[in-house]
């Protein structure tokens, strides 16, 4: 659907900082800032609520696990137990490395899937761009213009913050 | 971020004061005409890469015949050059994952290259294992598939199958983490060449970069995702070298059956990657004239890491020593003096002044900051790497146990073909990458600039115009 | 009568117009071809079909056939028995007794008609316990491609009718001329063969024609000496199980001398160090043989001053036992007082001792029956009541033929077993002669240097192809018979005999007339007539009869003081060289079989080749290395010959020696071409009529040339001297692999001195506070129903001859890989034996260790290998999955005792081992045992305790018990365990308490190789017990102090 967006673009991320500071006092909700890396701290003037992938990587890792556990367990337990060097069927000492191997495999590609599941990128996926220069060195602060109600303080805001450029532009999200 | 920062602390970016002028730097390579030299050494390194494969398919052909190798020296150049290959493949991950979580900020401008370095010695290596099998074309049967062969599994004591699943985690988890690190800047290259109406290269990028578009929401989830998989590759990276040490530790063979493998073998993993990386910066930042971002600091912090972990390597040597003749095992004894003084002894004093002598010249400043001393140093630790694995896996096995079995090993000219096919391979992947994707991770040195000025070319402050309009 | 007449439809009988009009017809309606062809109607097939259409379509179907015939479908044939041989069971193998040319008894294991493996003939008195090392391989030459296909005439493939008219003819003319006729061969074993010799040689005059009898290398001496001391031309049999003091004189019987196998089993019967009553063996020698290496204390002596050493000898037991001495002989001793050592010791044990000479040289024998015949050991340990038949050579009788040749007398010479251009001193006579003669017939499997030269080319079946007997001694037959159709368009050579005598008989009913004349003489009464007799023995294989006694032997003083003059003195100056036979080439009459040449000698260790071997000392003196190349003359030798060098510990000072057997002809096939070498039987001289195997006069000069040589063991001790230097004797550790002790030690009364039976009361001791991560998967032997195999191996006993080698490489397809191979150590065999120095140079004690897989309990191997290749069996067994092999080689690298083979080429097709592997041709793979699997390219290997024969023991044992717990008896399970002849190697069920290798297994002399690698062997080996006294035990470790001292300052 397209949304209409009053854009502020700045060359320096005190500047923007500052001008989000600005915002969150004044209680304009900010639809989202673009930079070229990330902005420090950003999240709490955005409230930005932190993301619980690390909690996901930890149950991947706990499936990884398991899964390397039971099927070395079940293949020299049950399947196929053999005397291998005279040592017992199910040498626990033995499964330590590829136990820890899968764990960290599972948990890795598990978290790297997810991320790019929640930030909505896939291989192939058209980029949203409020300003071709925002990957670059401009920073943009993106505000939905419908849920504006003071477009002069906004502006004026974004304005005291030497941002170089105010304008608006339809974007489809 | 340059609001946080204490004037005091070092700076990691010399004359740099615009964002732009960094895209510009890095992206420079990618965006203009491969000039001669690129073309000379890439094609090069193909031909010795594809000269080398051609001999790997005469081994398969012929059989292991061709390799000096003999009963009672069963491995020779092809595990040496695989765990060599390994080893240089350690510094990678450990830049970008160890030296994350200790806010290494220098990392920054040299964990792209090193992580691709990471990456190819690790296809290197994978080579070997494959193919100095007696019958490669079954390699799968390494893997635990259920099969039509009754039950028929693989064996989970053998330190050689934990290889298979340490080495593959290893490759996949930092393809990933490298390639993670890469979407931002992707995209930046996509926006550019856009810009520059490069249409082709920049669907290519586009593809690539996943549709990024620096939404703060994403940097942060981003970032978490980083530190997460730095928390993972970091014992990973550990544990990699830990078990192809283990290759050797779990026999019964004395040299082999020792259990300061792990620490020792992890130590000179890093330190021969350590050593790559020098080698290899050294070149690129000189090639690329990026010498305002791979700096002098920098590399002097990787020759404090090179002398760190090789006094540490020789701390190994000499321990190995004391055990061996701590132990009272006349076998563990007589392998050492025969490491020392052997048939074999003239490899054993290559790795050891290689290890352990010359770089104890870094500790001199003017030599870390003199990028020709620290070049030819850089080499001798490729060397003395390599000659390490190779005195630890033949020296241990030409006499063992029965005097009746001990021999000799002489690699024939397949085998040396065949390392060197490596290094074609190695280089050849790494040409192309420093062609085609930024050497540096872009976004990160950015964060490394402090009061960034204002570009030249935005306009004035254009409030009233864009509303009206 | 009229035939009815049949209607085919109404129409016809009532002959309707239209069927009239239609009957002629062959369709009676049309064929719409022509609608087809043309495009009038729906379904034609649209286009005018004129001539030229036709044959286009023609043309086409034609071609399109033709082309799809040329496609050759393979054709595979596959005929079933339409009627069952009861004796054919597919799968099963049928034993067949027989008798190898050498004249050991044999069972041959056959398997669909095709011989694959031979075993010693358990019935018999002399192969009881396995037959000779060579003899192993005998099975090989059978399936050799290189054999001669058809009878030839020039060289030229010819046809038995041809031929036998010709020769026929020509022996008419023979008989016209009375010119003189030969029937030249090597000592005739068969007496059946014999007689039809003489009857062939019986149709030509008195005096024209007869037999000559030589041996290529000669003992003609023996026999002569008996014949003037005793009057009698024979051999005698020696009976070593006899015998307390053994004095052997430079003569190799554990190795080559006449019947090695036999006098193994008598020699070790008397060896065991349990009872106590174990010989005591001295050994005079020049060259390190077998024997020398199993002695007790051994001489090296110079080979000139044996015979003065006999003399001295001689003189010495004189004295003792009080008879006249020999007047005139330089007095001359062994290392101090040795000799006085050997005499007393041979004067105590009177009439149980036993002295042996090697030299062909009939003087030196003379004394030797002397000395044997002051100490009564005639009767006794040498018996001529029984004399041997296995020599009958005589270097007189040779000499005179060639003396004849000489002067062109012989026209006519049949050439049956005998090869005198390669290997008799009258080589040139010979190459002269034959050409010229009227008549000359080889009946040689090969176109050896000999039977070139020959008109007629007559080949004799393989032993395994024809009928026969042989006679070990006077009591002593066996019978020969074919376990297969002959190969060949051959024919054997007493039928050819028969043939041209005019004897239309064939041999095998003579063979049988002559048993039942046998049947008769003997009258043997629990045989109800000839027939049953013949196939008694047959079925047995041999016919053995008590041996005799009490004909006694008037000796002749006289002939002796004659013989002692002859005797030369020692030849002080200048080197000597010493021609010998090697284990398992011997006189080169196998030269073309590859396990054969594979096998490493067992005291030098290489293989493939012969070469110069020189005593460490001089090596050192003169800078000689292994593989330089020398060039050595000798007086009276034409041009110096190059050889190259291998330095060998133990020979005596300035004595040299060289192989004989080397140096074939390339015609006698492909891998004695490969394997070349240097002929040394031109290097024979006479002594007398006495072929001589010793030289003096020689010298040596380095060249700057090397020559390869197949060196399969670089270390002879762990001792390693450079790294003695830095840390003392610590480095010996030996005595991790090698145990061994003195007899007065391991038997100290209580065990007070024996080590070892306080290492077992230590070790059980241990044993009760041993701690280990995991429970054994064997369950405790009382409650263990199953089997559990394993081994043990007395040092003792083995004699380090090989012969389990060869019988491992035919019963388990192991690859022959050839020269390079080997010398890049890559040699297949899954059992090797180790040989192992200890002492000086100059004189070392030798020990010899059969080393194979020792299935381990905790098997460093198994774990280590990724696919699960290599696991072990609920019977101890660490079994190999060739299938599931990938070929990391992880195994090998992780086995500590370096047993396990890789495939380092596909060694049965690649072209590379096209000439030595007889696995890569048509005939060759006959051989290969169908039980076992040819190992394919890039897959591990190792012994697998014949496994398939132990499957096969425990499914018979089963059958004949009828229950399925049944345990095989542990006779013959493994192939090395069967060739034994010293019965060295014993195998069998640890879990049954009565079997001999449970109660082996835990004497006290059992040890496990690097027990404390904890690899829990199934293999244990037994010490070696050295019959020393204490003194001669502390010189020998005086000298190893010194040795090492001497390498540390």
């Amino acid at each position: 659907m397209n949304k209409q967006f009053l854009l502020g673009k700045f060359w320096n991320p005190d500047h923007v900082m500052e001008a989000l500071a600005k915002f969150k006092s004044a209680g304009v909700k900010v639809y989202d800032v673009y930079a070229p890396f990330p902005l420090h701290g950003i999240e709490s003037l955005m409230d930005i609520k932190r993301t619980r992938l690390a909690y996901a990587s930890f149950i991947y890792g706990i499936i990884g696990f398991s899964v390397a556990i039971l099927a070395m367990g079940s293949i020299f337990g049950s399947f196929w137990p053999m005397n291998i060097g005279g040592k017992p069927n199910i040498p626990w000492p033995s499964f330590v490395p590829i136990t820890f191997e899968l764990t960290v495999l599972f948990a890795a590609h598990g978290i790297v899937i997810t991320f790019f599941i929640v930030a909505r990128y896939w291989p192939g996926k058209k980029a949203v761009l409020m300003d071709d220069r925002q990957t670059d060195d401009v920073f943009v602060i993106a505000i939905d213009k419908n849920k504006i109600q003071d477009i002069e303080e906004v502006t004026g805001i974004l304005k005291d913050n030497e941002a170089f450029e105010i304008s608006e532009k339809e974007v489809t999200v | 971020m340059s609001h946080v920062e204490s004037p005091i602390r070092q700076k990691w970016v010399t004359n740099t004061e615009h964002y732009n002028k960094i895209t510009e730097d890095i992206a420079r390579p990618i965006e203009s005409k491969p000039n001669l030299l690129w073309l000379v050494v890439t094609g090069f390194s193909g031909l010795v890469m594809a000269a080398g494969f051609a001999i790997i398919g005469w081994t398969i052909w012929e059989g292991i015949g061709t390799w000096g190798l003999n009963p009672t020296v069963g491995w020779g150049f092809d595990i040496t050059n695989f765990v060599f290959w390994v080893g240089i493949g350690h510094a990678g991950t450990l830049i970008s994952a160890v030296l994350l979580l200790f806010r290494q900020p220098w990392r920054n401008s040299i964990n792209r290259a090193s992580e691709a370095m990471t990456i190819f010695a690790v296809f290197c290596a994978g080579l070997f294992p494959v193919i100095h099998m007696g019958r490669p074309w079954l390699a799968l049967w390494f893997f635990p598939l259920p099969n039509t062969r009754g039950s028929l599994w693989v064996n989970f004591n053998s330190p050689l199958l934990w290889d298979v699943f340490a080495i593959s985690t290893y490759l996949t988890v930092s393809l990933v983490f490298w390639y993670l690190g890469m979407v931002p800047d992707f995209a930046t290259l996509r926006d550019r060449l856009r810009k520059k109406g490069r249409k082709f290269m920049s669907s290519i990028y586009g593809f690539l970069s996943f549709g990024w578009d620096g939404s703060s929401r994403n940097w942060s989830r981003y970032e978490i995702v980083t530190w997460v998989l730095a928390g993972l590759a970091t014992p990973l990276v550990l544990s990699v070298h830990t078990i192809v040490s283990m290759d050797f530790a779990t026999s019964v063979i004395p040299g082999w059956h020792t259990t300061i493998f792990p620490p020792y073998f992890v130590a000179g993993a890093i330190f021969s990657g350590f050593g790559m990386v020098q080698t290899l910066m050294i070149v690129t930042r000189k090639v690329y004239k990026l010498e305002d971002y791979i700096t002098m600091d920098h590399m002097e912090s990787i020759a404090k890491i090179v002398v760190a972990t090789g006094s540490i390597v020789g701390l190994a040597y000499m321990t190995e020593f004391f055990v061996a003749w701590y132990s009272g095992s006349l076998w563990e004894r007589y392998i050492f003096i025969n490491r020392a003084f052997g048939p074999y002894a003239w490899a054993y004093w290559i790795m050891f002044s290689c290890n352990v002598i010359t770089p104890q010249l870094f500790w001199f400043r003017w030599v870390r900051r003199n990028m020709v001393f620290t070049f030819i140093l850089s080499i001798f630790v490729n060397i003395g790497m390599w000659f390490e694995r190779f005195v630890i896996i033949v020296t241990s096995l030409h006499r063992d146990y029965l005097a009746s079995s001990w021999a000799t090993y002489t690699p024939t000219w397949v085998e040396a073909g065949i390392f060197i096919g490596t290094f074609g391979l190695f280089f050849f992947l790494f040409f192309l990458f420093a062609k085609f994707l930024p050497v540096i991770n872009i976004f990160e040195v950015k964060t490394l600039v402090r009061h960034p000025k204002k570009p030249e070319n935005l306009g004035e402050s254009t409030v009233t115009k864009a509303i009206v309009d | 009568m009229s035939r009815p007449k049949y209607w085919r439809g109404i129409e016809e009988l009532e002959q309707s117009p239209e069927f009239l009009a239609q009957k002629d017809r062959e369709f009676s309606t049309d064929i719409p071809m022509e609608d087809a062809l043309s495009n009038t109607t729906e379904e034609s097939l649209g286009f005018n079909a004129n001539r030229r259409d036709f044959l286009k379509v023609m043309g086409f179907g034609m071609t399109a056939a033709t082309l799809s015939a040329c496609f050759e479908a393979p054709t595979k044939k596959a005929i079933p028995y339409v009627k069952k041989p009861d004796d054919q069971i597919p799968g099963v193998a049928n034993y067949y007794a027989s008798t190898t040319p050498e004249g050991n008894p044999v069972l041959v294991k056959t398997r669909v008609g095709r011989p694959i493996l031979l075993e010693g003939n358990p019935d018999s008195y002399t192969g009881r316990n396995g037959i000779d090392t060579p003899g192993h391989a005998t099975i090989l030459g059978l399936y050799d491609e290189d054999r001669i296909r058809a009878p030839h005439k020039n060289a030229n493939p010819s046809d038995w009718d041809i031929v036998d008219r010709e020769i026929a003819n020509k022996i008419a003319e023979l008989k016209q001329t009375g010119a003189k006729v030969r029937v030249l061969s090597s000592s005739v074993l068969s007496p059946s063969t014999q007689a039809v010799i003489d009857e062939f040689l019986a149709q030509f005059e008195d005096g024209q024609a007869s037999h000559v009898m030589y041996d290529a290398v000669s003992t003609s001496s023996i026999l002569d000496a008996h014949e003037a001391t005793f009057g009698q031309r024979m051999l005698p049999t020696y009976q070593m199980q006899k015998a307390e003091v053994i004095a052997s004189f430079a003569c190799d019987f554990l190795g080559t001398w006449i019947a090695p196998n036999e006098f193994t089993w008598k020699y070790v019967v008397n060896r065991d160090a349990k009872t106590g009553k174990m010989s005591r063996h001295f050994q005079v020698e020049s060259m390190l043989s077998l024997t020398g290496a199993n002695a007790d204390i051994r001489f090296p002596v110079q080979p000139s001053q044996i015979g003065l050493s006999l003399l001295n000898l001689h003189n010495k037991v004189a004295r003792l036992v009080g008879k006249p001495t020999l007047p005139g002989v330089e007095s001359f001793n062994v290392a101090a007082n040795g000799l006085d050592k050997i005499a007393n010791e041979l004067v105590e044990a009177r009439g149980k001792s036993l002295v042996l000479c090697g030299i062909n040289d009939t003087n030196i024998q003379q004394v030797v029956n002397a000395i044997n015949y002051m100490l009564d050991n005639y009767g006794n340990t040498v018996d001529i009541d029984n004399p041997g038949l296995l020599r009958k050579g005589s270097d007189t009788d040779l000499a005179t033929l060639a003396a004849e040749l000489e002067r062109g007398e012989v026209d006519g010479l049949f050439l049956y077993g005998a090869n005198p251009v390669y290997n008799s001193v009258y080589s040139d006579a010979f190459k002269k002669a034959i050409p010229e003669m009227k008549l000359s017939v080889s009946f040689a499997h090969k176109f050896d240097e000999t039977t070139e030269l020959c008109e007629y080319v007559c080949p004799d079946h393989h032993y395994l192809e024809s009928w026969g007997d042989k006679q070990q001694a006077t009591n002593l037959y066996s019978v020969v018979q074919p376990t297969i159709n002959p190969i060949f368009n051959s024919r054997q050579v007493e039928d050819s005999f028969l043939t041209w005598t005019g004897n239309k008989i064939d041999f095998h009913d003579y063979l049988k007339n002559r048993w039942f004349s046998i049947y008769e003489a003997e009258q043997e009464e629990n045989f109800v007539d000839g027939q049953a007799f013949w196939d008694t023995c047959l079925r047995k294989g041999v016919y053995e009869k008590e041996a005799t006694s009490g004909g006694r032997f008037s000796f002749n003083e006289v002939a002796i003081l004659e013989a002692s003059k002859g005797i030369k003195g020692p030849v002080t100056e200048g080197m000597e060289i010493v021609l010998y036979e090697k284990v398992a080439i011997r006189d080169g009459k196998y030269g073309n079989n590859p396990w054969l040449h594979e096998l490493p000698d067992p005291i030098t260790r290489v293989a493939w080749d012969n070469y110069l071997v020189v005593p460490n000392a001089y090596a050192k003196e003169n800078g000689l290395k292994n593989e330089d190349i020398v060039s050595v003359s000798i007086e009276g030798l034409a041009e110096p010959v190059e050889l190259p060098v291998f330095v060998q510990p133990g020979l005596a000072r300035n004595t040299v020696g060289v192989a004989l057997g080397y140096g074939r002809s390339k015609n006698v096939g492909r891998v004695a071409k490969v394997v070349g070498g240097y002929n040394a039987f031109q290097l024979l001289t006479r002594n007398g009529d006495n072929v001589s195997y010793r030289r003096g006069g020689v010298s040596i000069s380095k060249t700057e040339k090397t020559y390869p040589l197949a060196l399969t063991q670089t270390f002879d001790t762990l001792y390693d001297p450079a790294k003695g230097e830095v840390f003392g004797d610590d480095y010996d550790r030996t005595d991790y692999i090698i145990r061994e002790t003195i007899l007065p030690f391991y038997n100290g009364e209580g065990g007070k001195d024996n080590p070892y039976r306080e290492n077992v009361e230590k070790w059980e001791e241990k044993r009760k506070h041993l701690v280990t991560l995991w429970e054994s998967h064997f369950k405790d032997p009382e409650t263990n129903r199953n089997i559990r195999w394993a081994m043990v191996i007395d040092l003792n006993k083995c004699t380090g001859c090989g012969a389990c080698i060869i019988s491992c490489h035919a019963e388990n397809n192991v690859p022959v890989v050839g020269k390079k191979e080997v010398r890049d150590r890559r040699n297949m065999h899954w059992l090797r034996i180790d040989r192992y120095y200890s002492g000086d140079t100059e004189n070392p004690d030798v020990v010899f260790q059969p080393m194979m897989c020792q299935h381990c309990d905790n098997a460093p191997c198994e774990t280590v290998c990724p696919v699960l290749a290599t696991i072990h069996s609920n019977e101890g067994l660490n079994q190999m999955t060739y299938n599931r092999c990938v070929g990391t080689r992880y195994c090998a690298n992780n086995c500590p005792y370096k047993v396990r083979r890789f495939n380092w080429f596909s060694y049965y097709n690649d072209e590379l081992f096209r000439d030595v592997n007889p696995y890569q041709n048509e005939l060759g793979r006959l051989v290969l045992n169908p039980d076992v699997t040819v190992r394919f390219r890039g897959v591990m290997e190792k012994c697998s305790w014949c496994v398939q024969r132990l499957q096969e023991a425990k499914l018979k044992a089963k059958i004949q018990a009828n229950s399925s717990f049944a345990k095989p008896d542990d006779k013959n399970l493994t192939a090395c365990q069967s060739a034994c002849s010293a019965n060295a190697v014993v195998f069998g069920d640890l879990n049954d308490k009565n079997s001999a290798v449970s109660k082996l297994f835990y004497d006290e002399r059992s040890y496990t190789v690097l027990e404390e690698v904890k690899t829990l062997p199934s293999i244990k080996y037994m010490t070696k017990v050295r019959n020393r006294t204490v003194e001669e035990y502390e010189e020998k470790e005086a000298i190893k102090k010194e040795v090492q001292n001497y390498t540390k300052v």
